[in-house]
């Protein structure tokens, strides 16, 4: 039985540092909220307990029925899994029913590096030899990718003298706040607009690296395309993102700008980087591609402290299942010449269905997602499952999704199961954890892997060649073992050690075979390789171009073709004009195309901002099982065991509020109840919730409030993806703190 | 109230004194009912605190110690009406007080009795209260409560008892029930001139005893608070504002029992207006004197300017805790002062 | 023979919360509860303080990782009327002896920190949990109050291992879990008495301070910073 669980101190990602929710991993294998065995949805509603095998067989029946009749497109299923080996064997799966309705939730934003970079997502940051950080709204510290790689990065593998300096642009005074040289206090969602005042001032004060800009850029300086002009992002930058401009956008003082833009230059590594809130607005993609730019000024592309692409794992490549080439479009795929113009919510694109055809999906998957508590479409979802014949939930706990599920196939939590992780967004380095389990199941479940396999084998009509998850694991590694490439996790993990590696190069002990290599890959629990892709500007800048395009030729293409959608006789201009006209977008075709501010919705008078963020305690579907990170939920402002919001006390003060009181939040889709902190620094007129409690069923069913909930499913028009921020909230006090209650968050007074 | 004992009428002039104790009416079994009914009441909330724990006590995390600990120093604050008054008003020869010196004793042990068992509730583990002696620590403040008080209480317990011998006797000669109770306590009282002057100089001895003891004991109780580092509480003139403050409420609890004794048993012969009007002026002077330490505990806290004291001050003034402090200073001072 | 110390670094320390969990995880800490932390009775041996200044865009934030203080003239051990709490001679080190502790709490009303925690009801393990335990540090009952040891179980079994290879405790042997876990880095451990372990070279640093040192009571956890 395990007692303990602790950091690896050879793991080059945490280094040790084990977060509260990988401290919470015993909490949640022997959480009293655990689901013990299969269960199904009685007709009354009530769910009782199955055998796997019956379970199994009544879905493995639905399957070979449609699959036969040739309705596999009418299978979906969705996932929330951070495996990349899980997820590729669910895709396979999906693919092998005879179905391209595959989708993952993912909440962070990446169309801005497909965009400029051509990359399917984040290129690697070389945190730990950047020694500035200009931060816009990434939470790195607790929200990030990889919170506890971000803090060993910057902070725990450094001495003092050489502390990585982090200057943070955004709405909240979060933990990576606090941590920075400045903050840097703005509006809500003109993140982008503080990243083109300072491009503004870079390019004015002649502080841009000129040979990149010039050599590796595309659309920087004006050209002429079939005799027109068309507009460079060094002219768009001049003449409309000059301090004085960007300050009244982000309401912050214009010197602050200039100020930014000198520390940055004058950073030997620095790095630009976006994430968290200001991604998760409505102008959320030209956000990205704004502060990204800032990257490209600076030409930090492919050297050590900048932007740099980790060696892609190579693992053994998956075949493709027979007949998935012919198979109808993806209902999450992004429809070409439709709107919104890349990609589509998965929740979002499930409701639509649904809506316009109740038989369109038959059986939905949904395996370690909660997409009617984490989704803003999450609320009508919730309105339109009764359409799906079969839900069928994957999940270690009873949740809103599961609590609406007809069968609940309850899997491993993650101390009873194989572990595999691959590389996280933004690392600079390739890395695979792998983990056997430490502890037999407790209860009667499986892995998901494991369940969908099955699965396959029960359904007379499905060709799957793996018979267990780990066999297919070994499958998909026996290409790692092969490839002579990085190196398994080993040996006392010193700096010197690893400079030395990186500069002498690299070499693989042999193995025997796949199991040895297996084998010392689990027991090291992880192989990795530091050494980023040598410079190679094709896969860095994977357009035609092979550029970093300041001006996206795939977005005009893009626009060009939803405009011909309008007006099939339409020139490329006119057609860009319809594009942008049907999108509702406030800049010129050109500007579109280019990082510029498009300006968010206004708040109405007497609304507040939701802003919502997620804290450390909430990251992860499995906080709310552990009854430690629940006392500790909101630990920074002294609470537990419920939802707070944070507000300036100015703005609080002009609403009449004090710290501690008891508040609702209402909007049109609904209203929650959380206490005030007074939180200095947080921008005026905006209220800030953490997301992670307020779930109706299972594990903390009661618990606090999802501002979720308040949320109408507003997309970014270019990604599709559901904004975070895009509401605006009534505040109505409910009761004041009692007196002498529990004591306040602790501002501005010494302890 | 019904019949009169002839006995009575013949042999002793003060009948009416005696009254209450050789007869218990309706009244008297319907005010012992509910005073049971009570206590009862008590003992199922106590149990539900030995069983599910503290935590049904309602208090917390900053607030440690409250309800408890509030009675423990109001009740042994009010003791002090008692034995220490009685014996400052015999050592001064003030010969108003005979009607209220025993009214006074009696109130001391009673809530003396009362007032020490409230930290045996407060305890998480009572049932290691005996760790006290076994493992007892004297350097703790608390372990020079135990002693004070455990003095305290002997003392005042053996100075009721001495100075009310005759008058047992006295019961034990009328035959009262239970006769026997009489008998033994009366510890063979004859009268005779050499049993008075023992009982005189045993009185004065404990007189003498018995008010260093009273001082010393909210002198003890105030280092309880004193002795820590808090804020508000780690202050020198603890000891003599305890002492003052309970003696000042002390008189009032006496004030307090004398009008409802002399209204219920009709006392008005024995418990005149100069009564009232002799305590009403010490306890006069005992608010002006409470003020004078209030001001000057909160006067140094607030011109030394600290600000944990700052913040401790403000709670008071005009934070949560300000109703209670503004009615605190209305009670003991504006209103008796006016 | 050691005097164990702390040294935070706040500088470096970015409120990511591990080492509050890592303590819960270690020292079989059990969630009070929603309706108790809403009472004010939620249960940490280490709590983080996070101390707002400034307003506006000028706010600041600086948090503060607060375990007992293992204080050397601890004003808790002095009031306690059982020995229950007591300074010890070896490791220097504030301890608990749960099983004589009356439940008084008159040594959380002296503790200047508030660092002791109290069980106002009897622990509560819902489902499996229990089995979690971990086996070195004894459970607690209900009326008993505990806090932070330093990890003591720790330094016992490092003290065994050293033994058992018959050589000194080393410098950096005994790590506490809130510094173990601690991706910062902020957390050091050492001994005060051996003036070359890194705890000790660093309190002679110009950035150490401790919390209400006009109090006399000469803490053991020192804290290092910059700004003030
Ligand atoms: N930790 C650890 N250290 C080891 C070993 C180990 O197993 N583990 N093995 C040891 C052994 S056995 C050996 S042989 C050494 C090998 O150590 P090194 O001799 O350093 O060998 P490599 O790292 O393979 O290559 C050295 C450099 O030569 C470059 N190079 C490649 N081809 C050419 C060429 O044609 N011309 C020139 N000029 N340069 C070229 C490579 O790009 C590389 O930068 O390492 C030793 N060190
Ligand atoms: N991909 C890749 N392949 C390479 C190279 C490369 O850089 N990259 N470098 C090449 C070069 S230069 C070399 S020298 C070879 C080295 O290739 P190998 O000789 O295969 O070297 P190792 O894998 O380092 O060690 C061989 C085995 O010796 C065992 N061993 C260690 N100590 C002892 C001992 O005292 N006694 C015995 N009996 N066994 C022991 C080890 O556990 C290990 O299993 O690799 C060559 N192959
Ligand atoms: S961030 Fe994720 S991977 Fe890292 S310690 Fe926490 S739970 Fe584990
Ligand atoms: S673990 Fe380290 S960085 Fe995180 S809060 Fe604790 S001391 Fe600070
Ligand atoms: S911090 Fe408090 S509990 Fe810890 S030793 Fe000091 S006084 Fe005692
Ligand atoms: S609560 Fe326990 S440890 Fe604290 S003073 Fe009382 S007996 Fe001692
Ligand atoms: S030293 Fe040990 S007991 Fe103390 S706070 Fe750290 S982890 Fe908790
Ligand atoms: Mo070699």
């Amino acid at each position: 039985i395990p007692v303990g669980v602790k950091g690896n101190l050879n793991h080059p990602l945490n280094r040790g540092g084990l977060c509260p929710l990988g401290q919470a991993a015993l909490e949640t294998l022997y959480s009293p909220h655990r689901l013990r065995g299969p269960l199904e949805k009685t007709s009354s509603g009530e769910h009782r307990p199955i055998a796997w095998e019956d379970a199994l067989g009544r879905i493995a029946e639905v399957l070979d029925r449609l699959v036969s009749a040739g309705e596999g497109h009418r299978i979906a299923l969705l996932t929330a899994e951070p495996s990349e080996l899980f997820v590729g064997l669910a895709r396979y799966f999906t693919l092998a029913v005879g179905s391209k309705n595959f989708a993952r939730m993912e909440l962070e934003g990446s169309l801005a590096y497909r965009l400029t970079q051509g990359l399917a997502g984040p290129p690697g940051f070389d945190l730990s030899r950047s020694d500035l950080v200009l931060s816009f709204g990434l939470d790195l510290f607790e929200d990030g990718p990889a919170p506890m790689h971000a803090i060993s990065a910057l902070v725990g593998e450094r001495d003092n003298e050489a502390l990585a300096s982090v200057l943070h642009v955004g709405t909240r005074l979060s933990p990576s706040g606090a941590k920075a040289e400045r903050y840097v206090r703005i509006a809500p969602d003109t993140h982008g607009a503080f990243a083109l005042g300072v491009a503004n001032v870079l390019v004015r004060e002649g502080r841009i690296d000129r040979d990149f800009v010039d050599r590796r850029t595309f659309g920087f300086e004006d050209w002429t395309q079939d005799g027109r002009r068309r507009l460079g992002f060094r002219r768009l930058l001049l003449e409309r993102y000059y301090p004085d401009r960007v300050g009244q956008l982000c309401g912050c003082d214009p010197g602050v700008v200039v100020r930014v833009a000198r520390r940055f230059a004058q950073a030997s590594r620095p790095l630009a980087m976006s994430g968290g809130e200001a991604l998760r607005g409505p102008n959320a993609t030209w956000n990205g591609m704004a502060v990204h730019a800032l990257n490209a000024l600076l030409g930090v592309f492919d050297r050590p402290g900048g932007v740099v692409l980790p060696q892609p794992i190579p693992l053994t490549r998956l075949p493709e299942p027979e007949g998935a080439r012919d198979l109808p479009d993806s209902m999450f795929a992004a429809r070409p010449q439709a709107e919104p113009i890349f990609g589509v919510d998965p929740c979002h694109a499930l409701v639509e269905c649904l809506e316009e055809d109740p038989e369109s999906v038959e059986v939905l998957f949904v395996a370690g997602a909660d997409p009617i508590h984490e989704s803003p479409a999450g609320k009508r979802l919730d309105e339109v499952m009764d359409r799906i014949p079969m839900l069928v939930a994957l999940t270690p706990f009873l949740d809103d999704t599961a609590a609406r599920a007809d069968l609940i196939l309850p899997t491993h939590t993650y101390l009873e199961s194989w572990q595999s992780s691959t590389t996280p967004n933004f690392s600079a380095f390739s890395v695979l954890g792998l983990a056997p389990p430490v502890v037999e199941p407790l209860f009667d479940t499986r892995h998901p892997g494991d369940v969908l396999l099955q699965l396959a084998r029960q359904a007379t009509t499905l060709q799957i060649p793996w018979t267990s998850y780990n066999e297919y694991l070994k499958y998909r590694l026996e290409g790692l073992a092969v490839s002579g490439q990085g190196s398994i996790l080993s040996g006392s993990f010193e700096e010197s050690w690893k400079h030395f590696l990186e500069e002498r190069g690299w070499r693989f002990s042999e193995h025997a075979g796949l199991e040895d290599f297996w084998d010392d890959l689990a027991r090291q629990s992880g192989w990795w390789n530091p050494v980023p892709s040598p410079a190679d500007w094709e896969r860095m800048f994977r357009h035609d171009s092979h550029r970093y395009e300041f001006f996206s030729t795939t977005l005009e293409k893009r626009l060009i073709a939803l405009g011909r959608k309008i007006d099939p006789a339409a020139s490329e201009a006119q057609a860009l004009q319809a594009a942008c006209r049907q999108l509702r977008l406030g800049a010129d075709p050109d500007e579109v195309c280019l990082p510029h501010f498009e300006p968010p919705g206004e708040t109405p008078e007497g609304e507040l901002a939701l802003v919502p963020f997620r804290p450390i305690t909430a990251r992860g579907r499995l906080g709310t099982a552990s009854p430690m990170l629940m006392e500790m939920f909101g630990y920074p402002v002294l609470s537990g065991w419920r939802t707070w919001a944070e507000m300036d006390p100015e703005t609080a003060h002009r609403w009449g509020i004090e710290d501690g009181d008891q508040v609702a939040l209402e909007t049109a889709e609904g209203s929650i109840e959380v206490t005030v902190h007074l939180r200095p620094g947080a921008a005026p007129g905006v209220v800030h919730v953490p997301l992670g409690l307020g779930r109706r069923s299972g594990a903390g069913a009661g618990v606090g409030a999802n501002p979720v909930e308040l949320m109408t499913p507003v997309a970014d028009p270019l990604s599709g993806r559901l904004a975070h921020n895009a509401t605006s909230v009534r505040l109505r006090l409910i009761r004041r703190r009692p007196r002498g209650g529990p004591a306040p968050s602790h501002s501005g007074e010494s302890i | 109230m019904s019949q009169k004992s002839p006995k009575a009428d013949t042999h002793f002039q003060d009948a009416s004194l005696l009254k209450p104790i050789e007869q218990s009416g309706a009244g008297f079994r319907v005010a012992t009912s509910l005073l049971l009914l009570v206590i009862l009441t008590g003992w199922v909330f106590f149990s539900r605190q030995l069983l599910y724990g503290m935590g049904v006590t309602g208090l917390n995390q900053p607030v440690v110690w409250g309800f408890y600990i509030v009675n423990f120093v109001f009740f042994i604050g009010i003791s002090h009406a008692g034995t220490l008054i009685s014996a400052i008003l015999r050592l001064s020869k003030a010969e108003w007080r005979r009607p209220i010196t025993r009214m006074a004793e009696v109130i001391t042990v009673v809530v003396l009795a009362i007032g020490a068992f409230h930290p045996v509730l407060d305890l998480g583990r009572p049932d290691r209260m005996f760790n006290i002696f076994t493992a007892g620590r004297l350097q703790s403040p608390l372990l020079w409560d135990v002693s004070s008080i455990s003095a305290y209480f002997m003392a005042s317990t053996v100075y009721l008892y001495i100075p009310m011998i005759p008058d047992i006797a006295l019961l034990r000669d009328r035959g009262v029930w239970p006769h026997w109770f009489y008998t033994f306590l009366a510890w063979g009282w004859q009268g005779t001139k050499r049993q008075r002057a023992v009982l005189d100089r045993a009185v004065t001895i404990m007189m003498v005893l018995v008010i260093p003891i009273a001082v010393s004991v909210h002198t003890v109780i105030s280092y309880i608070f004193a002795m820590t580092l808090q804020p508000g509480w780690h202050s020198t003139i603890f000891g003599p504002y305890f002492v003052v403050g309970a003696i000042f409420s002390g008189i009032a609890a006496l004030l307090v029992v004398m009008i409802v004794l002399r209204r219920v048993y009709h006392l008005e012969r024995y418990l005149k207006l100069v009564h009232f009007d002799n305590l009403a002026k010490l306890l006069l002077v005992m608010s002006l004197l409470w003020f004078y330490f209030t001001f000057s505990e909160y006067l140094t806290a607030f011109f030394g300017n600290e600000p944990t004291e700052m913040r401790v001050f403000f709670y008071k003034f005009s934070g949560p805790y300000a109703v209670f402090y503004w009615g605190m200073i209305a009670c003991n001072f504006l209103i008796p002062a006016l | 023979m050691s005097r164990w110390g702390m040294v935070i670094d706040l500088d470096r320390c970015t409120g990511c919360g591990a080492c509050m969990a890592a303590c819960h995880q270690e020292n079989n800490l059990t969630a009070s509860g929603a309706a108790e932390t809403e009472e004010g009775r939620g249960f940490h041996w280490l709590r983080l303080y996070s101390e707002v200044t400034g307003s506006g865009s000028e706010a600041r934030v600086r948090y503060l990782p607060q375990p007992c203080f293992q204080c050397d003239n601890p004003p808790c051990v002095r009031v306690c009327p059982v020995h229950a709490t007591y300074l010890s001679e070896e490791e220097g080190i504030v301890g608990q002896i749960y099983s004589r502790c009356i439940g008084c709490r008159y040594c959380m009303a002296a503790c200047p920190y508030g660092a002791k925690v109290f069980n106002w009801y009897e622990p509560e393990w819902p489902g499996d949990l229990k089995k979690k335990a971990n086996p070195d540090v004894s459970l607690r009952s209900k009326g008993v109050v505990e806090k932070c040891t330093f990890c003591h179980h720790r330094i016992l079994r490092a003290r065994e291992t050293a033994r058992a290879e018959d050589r000194p405790l080393r410098d950096g042997e005994v790590v506490p879990a809130c510094a173990e876990s601690c991706p910062a880095r902020a957390i050091v451990f050492g001994d005060l008495d051996d003036p070359n372990s890194r705890a000790s070279r660093l309190i002679r640093s110009p950035r150490v301070f401790r919390l209400h040192e006009d109090l006399g009571t000469e803490p053991k956890v020192y804290y290092l910073t910059e700004r003030e």
